[in-house]
């Protein structure tokens, strides 16, 4: 790895006069999992790392009575295991679960899974589909958006130079909301995901209408992306009303997967139909994952 | 750049000046001489440079040096006492799950970390926990023997 | 430091039969806990990385940055004069040679050419490892881009350009089996089947990279510790390429992280020797898990195809087969494999017509070694996908089938050899006994595949042979030196109980070491062809029984005994059938110290007598011994996604004499983890000779949680020619797998894919193609 200048910051407000100082000399370090990888190989070679791990306010879990707040140092490890996060948003644990190893997962952190960029980022569906928002600071202001509005491209977000993202807001769905996400690869653990498809389903206790759902989708656009036309397919309809035909046919439209190393685009096509009904089918069946 | 960093490694204190490029497993290794934890890939992929940091596992591949500042760090040399081996180790030797030993250390102290964690895991769930550990040797049959032994026999011995 | 202690739960014991007076010395069948598991399990063992000497540089190697070119230049000035640099090396810090194993096609350092981006073109050393990365990074090659080849059958053809410009038509070697008329039985027979068959490029993957440690010491001897598995082949060939003679050059083997056949040709060795003469420091280089993938040798890809007529009750009258075997940029150990290949090409079956073409061809690609199962696991996914296939066409089982066909004691092989004392048959029996195959119960998208395969134990074809010293303490403890490494397989311990059993001493008294190439007798093929136990295990038995005599001689004088009557059973000697010892050897051993001066040392050696092969017929008396295995697999399919899941694989092996169970089983676990990747997962991609994967990320391995239940049954029919009847194992363990697989996989949703590895894209696209049609 080349050398660089190493900044501890102890603030949000020092990291961000940092940031703003270096602009893109600078790379910071959370949980290393993605940055170092990418130092080592060469592909990333910063003159300045800043360490935002001092700063301790960034890695609390908090329920607020309206959803979780998790900070952006919140580590995977934790994620999975949180007993609160696993009776409300078990997809969110599933999702952090799913990445990596035991010992990666005890030093990679939520907001260094986003801010990577990469459109497979396991966290990015899940966090979708339940409409996650996440909370930016910068030297002058904070702002907030839509978890959607955070992916711009492969490797791109939306932040500003001097900016850091600090939280990131998951709100409670409706009660009795149904969540899976599903994870594809050829082995059971250790891959990055082929396909990744987040389904969150809730349903009308009286008339057993579905009256809001969610299909989330990683690794088969430059960006996690909604499926919104394969929502309003479900939308208002009952359980065994959903099109799953003309979804399966429908979804493939709403995404541009690429052929790489891990597989073919027409594969990844046909994944996405194939993992998006059965995510539906497993909801429908009440089987959570 | 240089950095003074003081942590405990196998419960001795350390103070040392550190480059702030170096990982974990290169003062591990290369300044501490403390060569039973092992490089197989440098990326967190195979968990042979797995060591506990505050008694959690993690890649010391991955982690860099400056980042153990203030805490303590166990690697496999840490493990037997006066002579005596870990119940993990003696049960590894025991139930054949060493071949060439390579990444014996990474699973012994991964597997240790799991084991306090959660003494109960079913093998199931053990074989998903210890995923970030690969071994060409052995196809992991023993190597989980050797570990579910430990747990099933968690009431029996304990080993700090 | 921990007391030396091997007492396991089964101890070296002596067993008196209850009544009588006769004795037992019992080492062997024994799980006893292995030699160096304790220094292994504390982190105390030491591996090449490891070493750490005083003055030490590390090193870093440049490789080519082309698939296929001509070198114009190479300026090192840069790098030379980067601040901690000590020396940079290229062709011409090395004698002006080519050498190779089978074939002189290759150079230390490219020289006039680059044939595969992994190729070695400079290396570096410097005070610290991210110094000599960053001055590697500052050599500046010119290079004149040439076409590069990747495809076998491209490179083939006439208007193909020549990758080494003295071997026409790319083609490096052939071998051929000629067996009877197969042509004659085509015509006639009722039933004929054509297929061919592609397997893909995977890498042996040992957790431990490649990594040498090289010193000239004050005298000008070059002293290397390396990770190798193959200390005297190494030593062999870099005494020539650096032109050191054999005592003036000292190859120090080191415990070893995993081989797998990848650490038997020279890697960063001979950067580290130039090095280190050039700076006049010890020089280490760690190879990093990128140059695992680009730079070190692989398996090779295999093009195959099979033509095979059976008649209607299932037995295969007639075999012709035809093997491309992609050898990659250099010829390296490609020969060798081609002959493997060729000689199991048929399967463990008796056939009377059997024509068999191999032939090695260069590409500009990593270079193929030995991995494994040498060109095995490639014909036996081959063969047995074709004979399952077979079986289903004309209504026969698949188990039946092989019984049909399989070889029996007095059978006449391929190659013209009777088998003798074979157990290809008990094999299958067990796995169909113990798997409960007769009752086996299909669900939906559920099946199970057989496979068996042929291989032999400690070579075909080549010459070969194996030294050993068993030299007895003053103590009466035993030192064994042989030239045989311990890759993780056990070998030393099992070397150990060898000289225990036959000397009548307790294993824990036994001590052996890692190779030195100084102080152990020649081993000439170290851990490869599963030939440890075998030929080193026969030259140690042989050692230690020369041992015994001397140490018998001087008890029948101490105590005036004919030497046939006495026996030592754990250390201690008596007359046969009397039940007092005489005394303890140690007492014995001390007295034939001192006062009379004699020195106790056995001398063993064992060769094989296999013959090369006919160049024309391939007939003779090749193979020393032949292995037997037979493997059952049971797998599940997700026809939507093409995912395929093992649940259970069985896996007998016919080893002559079980003498470590437990080291046994850890083998076929180990192999079968390889032959399931394999089979369903691993593959390295290359995209106009660049790597696409060269990590564990994306060359994915199997983990703890994609491993099936494994049930490795041992089958023992005693080998005449092994110590003790004792067989190999270490590569019948991973051949038969994706065969067994491809047919589990068949036997679950109907499809037939021939090709490895069967990706889930591969069997979804498959399956929806059956649906179809």
């Amino acid at each position: 790895m080349k050398q660089f200048q190493y900044h501890e910051p102890e603030t949000i407000e020092e990291a961000c006069a940092l940031l703003s100082e270096m602009g893109n000399r600078a790379k910071i370090l959370a949980g290393g999992t993605d940055l170092i990888v990418q130092m080592k190989k060469g592909a990333i070679t910063p003159k300045h790392v800043i360490n935002i791990k001092k700063i301790t306010t960034l890695d609390s879990i908090e329920e607020n009575g309206e959803g979780y707040r998790l900070g952006a140092l919140a580590r995977l490890a934790e994620i999975a295991d949180h007993p609160g996060l696993r009776e409300r948003l078990p997809m969110i644990c599933s999702s952090a679960r799913s990445i990596g190893s035991c010992q990666v997962r005890n030093l990679a952190t939520l907001g260094g899974n986003l801010c990577n960029g990469a459109p497979s980022a396991d966290m990015a569906p899940g966090l979708l589909a339940l409409d996650a928002s996440v909370t930016i600071s910068g030297p002058s202001r904070k702002r907030s958006m839509p978890v959607e509005e955070f992916f711009l491209g492969p490797g791109a977000v939306n932040l500003e130079e001097g900016e850091l993202l600090t939280e990131i807001f998951i709100p409670f769905p409706p009660e009795g909301t149904r969540q899976a996400y599903i994870k594809h690869g050829p082995r059971r653990a250790m891959d990055i995901a082929v396909v990744g498809v987040a389904v969150t389903l809730s349903l009308e206790k009286t008339s057993g209408r579905c009256h809001k759902v969610r299909v989330a989708l990683g690794a088969v656009a430059p960006t996690p992306v909604r499926a919104k036309k394969t929502e309003e397919l479900i939308v208002g309809k009952k359980i065994n009303e959903i099109p799953l035909d003309l979804i399966a046919e429908t979804v493939r439209r709403e995404v541009i997967p690429i052929s790489d190393v891990r597989a073919s685009e027409s594969y990844r096509l046909e994944m996405v139909s194939t993992l998006t009904v059965r995510a539906i089918n497993m909801l429908t069946n009440n089987k959570q994952e | 750049m240089d950095k003074n960093i003081t942590f405990t490694i196998n419960n001795e204190e350390k103070s040392l000046l550190v480059k702030t490029h170096w990982t974990l497993l290169r003062v591990i290794r290369d300044e501490l001489r403390l060569t039973g934890t092992k490089e197989g890939c440098g990326e967190g992929e195979c968990g042979s440079c797995t060591v506990l940091v505050n008694g959690e596992a993690v890649n010391s591949c991955l982690m860099l040096a400056v980042d153990v500042d203030g805490k303590s760090v166990e690697t496999i040399e840490g493990l037997a006492r006066d002579g005596k081996l870990h119940p993990l180790q003696k049960s590894f030797v025991e139930k054949g799950a060493i071949q060439c030993g390579f990444c014996t250390p990474g699973m012994i102290m991964a597997s240790k970390a799991l084991l306090e964690e959660n003494p109960t895991l079913s093998e199931d769930e053990l074989r998903y926990r210890m995923a970030g550990n690969l071994c060409r040797c052995t196809g992991y049959t023993k190597i989980v023997e050797a570990i579910m032994d430990v747990a099933e026999h968690a009431e029996g011995e304990k080993c700090e | 430091m921990l007391p030396n202690t091997r007492k396991g739960k089964n101890v070296s014991r002596s067993e008196q039969a209850k009544g009588t007076s006769e004795r037992k010395h019992e080492v062997l069948g024994s799980s006893l806990p292995r030699i160096d598991s304790w220094q292994k399990v504390t982190g105390e063992a030491k591996f090449g990385a490891d070493i750490y000497l005083p003055g030490m540089l590390h090193g870093k190697i440049l490789r080519s940055g082309y698939p296929h070119a001509r070198i114009l230049e190479i300026d090192t000035s840069r790098a030379e004069r980067h601040p901690g640099v000590k020396a940079v090396i290229t062709w011409r810090d090395a004698p002006d040679i080519k050498i190779g194993m089978y074939t002189d096609d290759w150079r230390f350092f490219a020289k006039e050419k680059v044939l595969y981006m992994g190729d070695v073109v400079a290396a570096v050393a410097a005070v610290d490892p991210d110094i000599a990365t960053e001055a590697a990074e500052l050599i500046r090659v010119e290079y004149e881009e040439l076409p590069p080849i990747f495809d076998p059958f491209e490179a083939m053809r006439p208007e193909a350009v020549l990758i080494h410009e003295d071997v026409p038509g790319n083609i490096a070697c052939r071998r051929r089996i000629r067996k009877g008329d197969p042509d004659e039985i085509f015509a006639r027979a009722e039933y004929v089947f054509e297929d061919s068959y592609q397997t893909q490029m995977v890498d042996h993957c040992p957790i431990e990279p490649h990594v040498a440690v090289a010193q000239y010491d004050s005298s000008g001897k070059l002293v290397i510790w390396s990770s190798t598995q193959a200390p005297f082949n190494n030593r062999m060939i870099l005494s020539r390429g650096l032109r050191i003679p054999m005592n003036r050059l000292r190859i120090i083997t080191t415990n070893i992280g995993g081989a797998f056949g990848g650490k038997q040709e020279l890697m960063a060795e001979p950067s580290c020797a130039l090095l280190a003469k050039k700076s006049g420091c010890p020089v280490k280089i760690t190879m990093d898990r990128r140059e695992e993938f680009t730079g070190s040798s692989v398996r090779h890809p295999y093009s195959l195809t099979y033509k095979t007529a059976v008649d209607s009750n299932g037995k295969i009258l007639a075999r012709k087969i035809k093997i491309v075997e992609d050898l990659g940029a250099y010829n390296d150990l490609g020969e060798g494999v081609l002959r493997y290949a060729t000689l199991m090409a048929t399967g463990p079956y008796s056939i009377d017509h059997v024509w068999v073409d191999g032939i090695g061809v260069y590409t500009n690609k990593q270079v193929g070694g030995v991995m494994r199962g040498v060109g095995v696991p490639q014909v036996c996914f081959a063969g047995e996908s074709q004979l399952d296939m077979i079986a289903k066409e004309i209504g026969i089982d698949p188990y039946d089938i092989r019984m049909i066909n399989a070889l029996k004691d007095g059978d006449i092989t391929a190659n013209g050899q009777e088998c003798i004392s074979i157990g290809i048959r008990e094999t299958l029996r067990r796995v169909w006994e113990e798997s409960g195959y007769e009752s086996r119960v299909k669900r939906k998208n559920h099946g199970y595949g057989l496979a068996s395969m042929m291989y032999t134990c400690g070579g075909a074809g080549r010459h070969d042979y194996s030294g050993a010293v068993v030299k007895i303490n003053e103590d009466a403890t035993v030192m064994v030196m042989t030239g045989a490494p311990d890759v993780g397989q056990g070998a030393r311990t099992v070397m150990a109980q060898i000289a225990a059993q036959e000397l009548g001493v307790k294993y824990e008294d036994v001590w052996v070491d890692q190779p030195d190439t100084d102080l152990s007798p020649t081993d000439l093929y170290g851990a490869n062809a599963s030939r440890m136990t075998y030929i080193a295990g026969n030259a140690v038995k042989i050692a230690a029984s020369e041992a015994k005599k001397e140490i018998l001689e001087g008890a029948s004088r101490k105590w005036e005994a004919a030497e046939e009557d006495l026996e030592i059973i754990q250390g201690r000697i008596y007359v046969k059938g009397v039940p007092e010892p005489l005394g303890t050897l140690r007492n014995l051993v001390m007295e034939l110290h001192r006062p009379q001066g004699q020195t106790i040392i056995g001398k063993g050696s064992y060769h094989t007598t296999g013959v090369p092969m006919d160049p024309e017929t391939g007939q003779g008396h090749v193979v020393d011994l032949y292995l037997f295995a037979t493997q059952l697999a049971e797998v599940e399919v997700d026809p939507e996604t093409g995912l395929v899941k093992v649940l259970n694989v069985w896996s007998a092996h016919d080893v002559g004499k079980a003498i470590n169970p437990s080291n046994l089983e850890g083998q076929v676990e180990g192999g079968i983890q390889m032959g399931l990747g394999f089979a369903l997962t691993e593959e390295i991609v290359l995209d106009q000779g660049e790597t696409l994967n060269p990590s564990f990320l994306d060359y994915r391995m199997f983990t703890s949680a994609d491993m099936p239940r494994i049930k490795p049954i041992i089958v023992e029919v005693p080998e005449p020619l092994g110590p003790f009847g004792a067989r190999g194992i270490g590569e019948a363990t991973t051949i038969p797998t994706a065969g067994a697989v491809a047919n589990a996989v068949s036997d679950a949703v109907g499809i037939r894919i021939k090709e490895l590895p069967l990706s889930p894209e591969r069997v979804l696209t498959a399956i929806k193609e059956k649906r179809k049609g």
